[in-house]
């Protein structure tokens, strides 16, 4: 335990309520708390930043202002972070019950009730609200200057006791020039005083509600006698307008019965009082005819206003009383019991071993937990199998027991940017599993708002850049012409076209997605990309990531490591190896025009991976001779059998980020030959460690086996130059670098922040860490007819499939636009399956 | 503060933008302060690029409103870090989109508002008050005498401006009035007709009135976060005055005291009676009505017009940099 230096409070500000129509009270105790001497720092913050905030500017007393709509978890974090904790209630006794619950979580409980305050026990205390001289205060008039505008002014909630009141006044005050506003809000009527609607349901800022206060005769102040929660209803302290409109120099009229107005201003020397609407018509009447007596009062209550009922008062009062609350040292909030004292880390990720199809990624994440369980504990939060995809996920243990599972009513589509409901499961599960960094494989399936709160929890993240989703939708950048489309270079109105020609998005619609990622990636601690080249791609679209170092390279590792193997290889026939799923992207209507050319030569093609639709039935139609399929495989059984082969062909048409089949090949000592593009241009030296060829042209890929064909010591020269310990990383020089980042980030949040805390009530979404977003969907489909391009497939069609027919009698069924709906849904769940076999 | 280029720019795409033609208002401001040359008006999507190819640009001024998901000043703030040019936002809609605000405050050096109120709320060091303004090229007007209308209103059939004309009905049927916009409920009055006026129109219809009715507006788009309301009056206010309109204002703050004197450029009343003992007052003295609109517009050509904000807005930056 330690206490306070006097002069070496740093102050976190934060208001509980994020959607605070007082808010100006915050800044108002901001300004207070300035100027006290024992204040070195204040630090105002929302949920979105208050954690970030508390660190980095070391602060050491926590003050929780108003007690309404608390975010508790992000509470009990600052009050651990601070060391001390102070919550100023406003809303007692209305919100009595959930105020002190909240209560809990702090040191020392101030109340704006004086009646609430035993209720907090020894921590409760009462402090009421105050006036702030730079928002209320005015110059008191006087009659002679004839500047009143008005006769009698109120201007307060239409609680139903103040109705009624003024109900009963308007008869009994005719002929006076009356200023009156009564908003109401959805737990109220609208309220009936027999005046125009018009007139009286309008509002005004605290600022100017002074304003009609100086510029008024009389003010009138009624108490409320309303609670929404079923609370008591009364209050006998006064609200903050007593002492805003006495210090906008105003004559304030006050019903005394239910207020301690007397403890605050002297009644009929400061204010006057009444107790029932005739004694209020009648003093309306009296002081609107002796205006000396009126001016006289509003000096006298301004002054003592000025003197004892400013937010800097009410904060020296409170420094005092705190002065005696010894403080803690910053400290976990509560320890988690576990025999375990790894720091806990959490992937997210799209799919998990197991859930068929997975792929690559999924294999990564598997080896990179068995590598460094021993020194941190992994948790895995994945959308399950159920569909549509994201309408279910699981937590798993590192073990991959499932934790648990959250259902939710529709799919996530790569459209959402937000969603309440899967940012609270999410947040949730941060803080009741004590998470302390988040790793973030892939977003597919999850909503790129995830980040955020990570940030707002204090919890570190990583991202791996496995492909371009987070540049476009389209992770493989092929525009709608078929092609790679070079994104970072061209300017936003191509987006607009391509997206508009594959899913009628909305021109604007790419620009909205790029406004939120670019955010969502300024969260991150750190990102991830595999070569110096796709990273600059990353750097071009978003310079974010340039920025505190935050973009990190290095390669992915093999699954399996073994002994390069340069053995001299047979080249009658030329055995060449195509590893992974023949798509079009993996540049399969390139192989099947080369293997139609070269049916002829001394070459044999094995294809090993998935063949899809359509290329299944295109390759069964051209009958070649010297293609075999081999289909689906094991990873450690490729690694063996590719040592059969002299070459390999990576012709993928997206610059691939990295490409683990092209270090597998490597690893076997195949050559390989691949397109000039992406991360396989990059790490392949043309004559040294490889051969490449032009994105897309299958004939210089002809020519090359060619004359690899008539000169085979052309391969085995390069195959005898292959430093397999410097292309191909093993898993345990990529666990170690991981290993450094993690121990990294999470050394530096328990150095702040508590340490393997579970924390309840953490649920918090998007919108209450302040961020806003018009829509949480980047695009919507267009209403007009959208222009749409007509893809004709690239090589010999086979006779109508399956799928023309099913398209054609769906047109017939449903029509054309249904179709095309359907269509873009079917879509949709491809791109994930397509996702997870393109890391195969 | 020298400026010899300064960059005029929106905060988002101009296209769908509606109200880019106070953006050419606030160009006109700046040019009469720092000279044609010194002032280039240009779409966002267009600023940073050019501001990169061009030297001798010494301030970015991005004049417009925050709401579109679309607004992203990161690449503009980038360029202006890079050459060390000061990146001031002017934000045309508070309150009414303040929480879109949050998107900006990391990435302007200075902002300034609208309104009064909603500045104080910035989570920012340097934020001022700024309000719009009137063009004297687009919006000066001589009163058309008689008028052909005794009461104009232009403007969207919010509900607090639907109230007020349900309560204001009677007296508005018995006289001339003209009432445009858009989302009214238009089979209600014979006075009533959706239409969307033009900036230029809008002036047009003021000089052709008798009086003009100034209603504010409970509509907010993005205002949850604090729930501000409006303390500062918007354009419409100061380019009715300078059309020489005689306007009278529903009160529902005072400031608008700081910008025109009560009965003498600028009415104002509080209830329904009081509007229909003005208006035919007006009716039966039009001249005391068309005097107050004189003396609106001689005080707008005198410090409400762009320029004296450009020049206001100089001075402040003049202050920091």
């Amino acid at each position: 335990m330690t206490g306070y230096k006097p002069d070496s409070l740093r102050v976190l500000l934060l208001d509980t309520k994020r959607c605070n129509p007082n808010h100006y009270i915050l800044l108002a105790i901001q300004k207070g708390l300035q100027s006290l001497s024992m204040v070195e720092s204040v630090t105002t913050a929302d949920y979105g930043n208050a954690v970030t905030r508390a660190q980095a500017f070391s602060c050491n007393l926590f003050l929780a202002f108003d007690g309404e709509s608390m975010q508790r978890g992000i509470c009990r974090q600052l009050s651990a972070i601070c060391g001390r904790s102070v919550l100023w209630v406003t809303e007692d006794p209305y919100e009595h019950e959930i105020n002190l619950q909240n209560a809990a979580l702090f040191d020392v409980v101030f109340t704006n009730d004086r009646t609430s305050t035993a209720a907090y026990g020894t921590k409760g205390h009462h402090l009421p609200l105050a006036a702030a001289p730079e928002f209320h205060f005015y110059d008191v008039r006087n009659e002679e200057e004839g500047s009143f505008r008005y006769d009698v002014f109120f201007a307060g909630t239409a609680w139903p006791n103040r109705v009624e009141f003024l109900k009963r006044l308007v008869p009994k005050i005719p002929g006076l020039k009356l200023k009156w506003a009564l908003p109401f809000n959805e737990h109220l009527p609208d309220p009936d005083i027999g005046l125009p609607k018009s007139s009286i349901l309008w509002r005004t800022p605290s600022s100017e509600f002074c304003r009609f206060a100086n510029r008024s005769r009389i003010v009138l102040v009624l108490h409320r006698d309303f609670s929404v929660s079923g609370e008591r209803t009364l209050t006998p302290t006064p609200g903050p307008r007593l002492f805003e409109g006495a210090l906008a120099g105003g004559f304030q009229l006050v019903d005394r019965d239910t207020s301690d107005c007397h403890e605050f201003y002297r009644p009929e020397e400061e204010l006057a009082t009444f107790s029932s609407v005739d004694e209020c018509a009648s003093k309306i009447d009296y002081y609107l005819s002796h205006p000396d007596a009126r001016c006289q009062m509003a000096k006298a209550a301004q002054e003592r206003t000025q003197r004892s009922h400013l937010y800097y008062h009410r904060l020296e009062a409170m420094m005092e009383k705190i002065q005696h609350v010894p403080g803690k040292k910053s400290q976990p909030v509560i320890t988690v019991p576990s025999r375990s004292c790894r720091p806990r880390v959490l992937y997210v990720t799209h799919n998990t071993v197991g859930v068929p199809p997975f792929g690559g990624v999924e294999v990564y994440q598997q080896s990179m937990i068995k590598e460094l369980q021993k020194q941190f504990e992994f948790f895995v939060y994945a959308p399950t199998g159920a569909h549509p995809l994201g309408s279910q996920y699981a937590i798993f243990d590192e073990h991959q027991r499932q934790l648990e599972k959250f259902s939710l009513q529709d799919g996530c589509t790569d459209l959402k940017l937000a969603d309440s409901d899967r940012e609270r499961i999410f947040s949730g599960l941060l803080g009741r599993y004590g998470i302390q960094l988040v790793h973030f494989q892939h977003l597919l399936y999850h909503v790129p708002s995830l980040p955020f709160l990570c940030r707002a929890l204090g919890v570190p993240t990583v991202m791996t850049l496995n492909d371009f989703f987070v540049v476009c939708r389209n992770f493989n950048l092929i525009g709608y012409q078929g092609r790679y489309c070079n994104i970072s270079e061209l300017p936003p109105e191509t987006c607009d076209v391509c997206l508009q020609a594959q899913c009628q998005a909305a021109a604007g619609s790419q620009a909205k997605r790029h406004t939120f990622y670019r955010r969502m990636l300024e969260q991150l601690d750190v990102a991830l990309t595999n070569t110096q080249g796709i990273a600059e791609i990353f750097k071009k679209q978003y310079p974010v990531l340039k920025e505190h170092n935050r973009l990190r390279v290095f390669g992915l590792p093999v699954a399996y490591s073994q002994e390069g193997d340069l053995r001299v290889r047979g080249h009658e026939p030329l055995k060449v190896a195509i590893v992974g799923n023949f798509t079009s992207i993996k540049g399969a209507d390139l192989f099947v025009r080369i293997f139609d050319q070269m049916r002829e030569d001394d070459v044999e093609f094995h294809v090993f991976g998935a063949v899809d639709f359509p290329f299944d039935g295109i390759l069964e139609k051209l009958k070649l001779p010297n293609v075999i399929l081999h289909h689906s495989y094991e990873v450690g059984d490729l690694a063996e059998t590719l040592k059969e082969f002299s070459l390999s062909l990576h012709l993928s048409i997206w610059p691939e980020t990295y490409c683990l089949t092209l270090s597998e090949a490597w690893q076997a000592g195949v050559v390989p030959v691949v397109s000039d593009l992406g991360a396989l241009g990059e790490r392949v030296e043309e004559g040294s460690n490889g051969f490449k060829v032009p994105v897309g042209e299958a004939g210089s890929v002809i020519a090359l086996l060619r004359d690899l064909l008539a000169n085979p010591e052309r391969i085995e020269s390069v195959r005898q130059q292959l430093r397999t310990d410097q292309l191909v990383v093993s898993v345990r020089t990529h666990a170690d670098v991981l290993s450094d980042i993690y121990g990294q980030l999470c050394e530096r949040g328990q150095a702040s922040s508590a340490k393997r805390n579970r924390n309840e009530d953490c649920e918090i979404t998007l919108s209450d860490c302040g961020v806003f977003l018009n829509k949480d969907e980047w695009s919507s489909e267009q209403e007009q007819p959208a222009v749409t391009e007509v893809v004709e497939f690239k090589v010999p069609k086979p006779s109508a499939g399956i799928l023309a027919q099913k398209v054609r009698s769906h047109i017939r069924r449903h029509g054309l636009r249904a179709t095309g709906r359907r269509m873009v849904e079917e879509g949709w769940h491809r791109l994930g399956r397509t996702l997870r076999r393109e890391r195969s | 503060m020298k400026i010899s280029q300064l960059v005029l720019t929106g905060l988002s795409p101009d296209s769908g933008n509606r109200n880019k033609i106070l953006r050419r208002f606030v160009g006109e401001g700046f040019q009469n302060v720092l000279g044609a040359h010194a002032v280039r008006e240009l779409p966002l999507e267009r600023a940073a690029p050019r501001i990169l190819q061009e030297t001798g640009c010494d301030m970015v001024l991005c004049f417009g409103s925050c709401l579109s998901d679309q607004v992203d000043l990161f690449s503009l703030k980038s360029v202006c870090e890079a050459r060390d040019i000061p990146l001031v936002v002017w934000l045309h809609d508070d309150p009414y989109e303040f929480d879109a605000h949050e998107k900006i405050t990391g990435l302007a050096d200075v902002i300034f508002s609208n309104d009064r109120w909603a500045v104080s709320h910035y989570d920012h060091r340097h934020v001022f008050h700024l309000p719009l303004a009137a063009s004297d090229t687009a919006h000066v007007r001589s009163r058309t005498v008689p008028e052909q209308w005794d009461c104009f209103f232009c403007g969207v059939g919010f509900e607090n401006r639907v109230r007020m004309i349900r309560d204001l009905a009677d007296v508005l049927e018995r006289c001339r009035t003209s009432l445009s916009g858009a989302e009214w409920p238009e089979a209600e009055w014979s006075f009533c007709h959706n239409r969307r006026l033009s900036n230029e129109m809008f002036a047009d219809e003021c000089s052709r009135s008798l009086v003009t009715l100034n209603l504010g507006r409970h509509f907010h788009y993005a205002n949850e976060r604090f729930q501000l309301d409006p303390s500062t009056p918007g354009p419409r206010t100061f380019e009715a005055a300078m059309a020489g309109a005689t306007q009278l204002y529903f009160v529902e703050s005072l400031e608008i005291e700081e910008y025109y004197v009560p009965g003498e450029e600028i009415v104002l009343f509080d209830t329904v009676d009081e509007f229909k003992q003005i208006i035919e007052s007006f009716i039966e003295h039009p001249n005391r009505a068309r005097r107050i609109g004189q003396a609106a517009q001689r005080r707008t050509l005198q410090e409400h017009t762009y320029q004296a904000r450009a020049s206001r807005m100089l001075e402040v930056l003049g202050g920091l940099f």
